[in-house]
């Protein structure tokens, strides 16, 4: 690969790290919009999430060029295919945060007891921390940093099943209506996504330093044994 | 090797990664319905199997992302042949993605194990089902054959799940308002209503690789149009969504 085509790479380099940058702000700052129902700073990230878009698909548009016009080849084709498969991973990624100010929207006038807004805050906080980490592994090359990412992603799972736990006593307690609840349940679900794609492009630091691809699919963590219905007592076998 | 062989045997790479991939997919269509028979019949064993199966495409799925990544360093395919392999790798993430939503699906069905739920909302699961199902077999049948023109029809089709997920959540807030399903069930199933309706997304998704594939056709996603519309015309700050 020749001294232009290097520089092209170094640019997308430095873009991915800039949309990593702004996607890692905006998680903190979309929950802020949630928990103090924020409805200028709702309308901020909405807007801003189209430019988000457009960026992450010239991305995507100048790696694929990059792959056409200069042959890349070894650790440099593997970082043209890890920044466009990252761009698809970081538009969905903010696609969830931007969903997290449509839910603040929904819920506008239904304030949240302090037991979720508790739950929302640490969520967010260890989503924040999740895609932080992936984007740092990916600056550094760090193998040991992409690592941990998969394993920090497992407390996001346990605070996820928490929060599922609090919004059903919290409708019990009669603080929060079946709409909220809905709304509070695909709440738990945005940041768990967030985390799983902070788990892919861990995964792609990976195949980047060691030329492995791992395994993608990381749903079955907790899975397997999750014969018991999470925050459901199970009826006597009356059916 | 002659020039000649290592083209032929090149070839032979590229149509062996696109019948893997239909393969796949044509088993994710084919478990759509599955799922939702464990869903509705509350089948935990076929659960389990599903829940278990899905590894087998977890390890297809990357078998075909290092194989297209192979294809990328020994050929440095160019024009439409590149694009085919993108494509490729594009559609194993959906793949791997749709299939975790099946299984969701399935996990779902253990949450809800032992609670009852009425004949209407059975009814529209079934209905969200059928439509996901062929929104998929649709994408697939776009892939497998090249199908531009079949690939855009998909995303039209898309809009009739998204209809059937909002009267579903309908039927669960009326359902639940009238005491036929406690609130954890009802949670349950608009998470599941979910599940279905991003089926139907990642088989938009795939439509749009095709189109890619078959003429360097990128999505310009409406995000991303509106973004150059406001650049455009920096008065309309509307903002819809």
């Amino acid at each position: 690969m020749n001294r232009t085509a290097q520089e092209k790479l170094d640019d997308l380099r430095d873009e991915t790290l800039a949309l990593g940058a702004m996607l890692v702000e905006s998680i903190p700052r979309s929950t802020k919009v949630l928990l103090e129902q924020d409805m200028e700073g709702a309308e901020y990230q909405i807007l801003s999430d189209d430019e988000y878009d457009a960026r992450t698909i010239a991305l995507e548009e100048d790696s694929i060029s990059l792959m056409a016009l200069h042959a890349p080849v070894a650790g440099e084709l593997r970082h043209a295919v890890v920044v466009m498969k990252m761009s698809g991973e970081l538009e969905r990624s903010a696609d969830l945060v931007t969903s997290l100010c449509k839910v603040a929207r929904r819920i506008n006038g239904h304030p949240l007891d302090d037991r979720l807004a508790r739950l929302i805050g640490a969520m967010s906080e260890q989503a924040h921390l999740l895609v932080k980490q992936a984007m740092v592994a990916y600056a550094d090359k760090d193998l040991a940093v992409a690592k941990s990412v998969r394993d920090m992603d497992q407390y996001l799972d346990t605070l996820h099943k928490q929060f599922i736990q609090a919004i059903f006593e919290s409708h019990t307690d009669g603080k929060i209506d079946l709409a909220v609840g809905i709304q509070m349940a695909k709440t738990a679900r945005f940041y768990e996504r967030v985390g799983d794609h902070a788990v892919n492009i861990a995964r792609l630091v990976e195949f980047l330093v060691t030329g492995v691809l791992p395994p993608a699919g990381d749903h079955h963590r907790d899975g397997r044994a999750d014969l018991t219905p999470i925050g459901i007592e199970r009826p006597q076998a009356s059916t | 090797m002659s020039t000649d062989e290592a083209r032929k045997s090149y070839h032979k790479d590229l149509a062996e990664v696109r019948q893997e991939l239909v393969r796949i997919a044509a088993s994710i269509v084919e478990s759509i319905p599955r799922g939702t028979h464990v869903l509705i019949e509350q089948d935990l064993s076929e659960a389990e199997r599903m829940i278990m199966a899905d590894d087998d495409i977890d390890t297809r799925t990357v078998d075909i992302e290092s194989r297209c990544i192979q294809i990328l360093a020994l050929q440095a395919p160019v024009a439409g042949e590149l694009r085919q392999v993108v494509t490729a790798l594009k559609i194993c993430g959906e793949l791997e993605r749709s299939a975790d939503l099946v299984v969701n699906i399935c996990k779902a069905a253990r949450r809800i194990y032992g609670h009852e739920f009425d004949p209407r909302l059975r009814g529209l699961i079934v209905k969200m089902s059928d439509q996901a199902r062929q929104l998929f077999s649709e994408a697939t049948g776009a892939y497998a054959s090249g199908d531009a023109s079949r690939a855009a029809a998909i995303d039209d089709m898309d809009s009739f799940l998204d209809d059937l997920q909002r009267q579903f959540i309908q039927a669960i807030f009326e359902s639940h308002s009238a005491g036929r399903i406690d609130l954890q069930v009802a949670i349950q199933l608009a998470v599941v209503a979910r599940f279905y309706e991003r089926i139907g997304d990642h088989a938009v998704n795939i439509g749009e690789k095709v189109r890619f594939e078959v003429s360097g056709w990128l999505p310009e996603h409406s995000g991303a149009e509106r973004f150059r519309s406001r650049q455009a015309a920096p008065s309309d700050e509307g903002g819809e969504s």
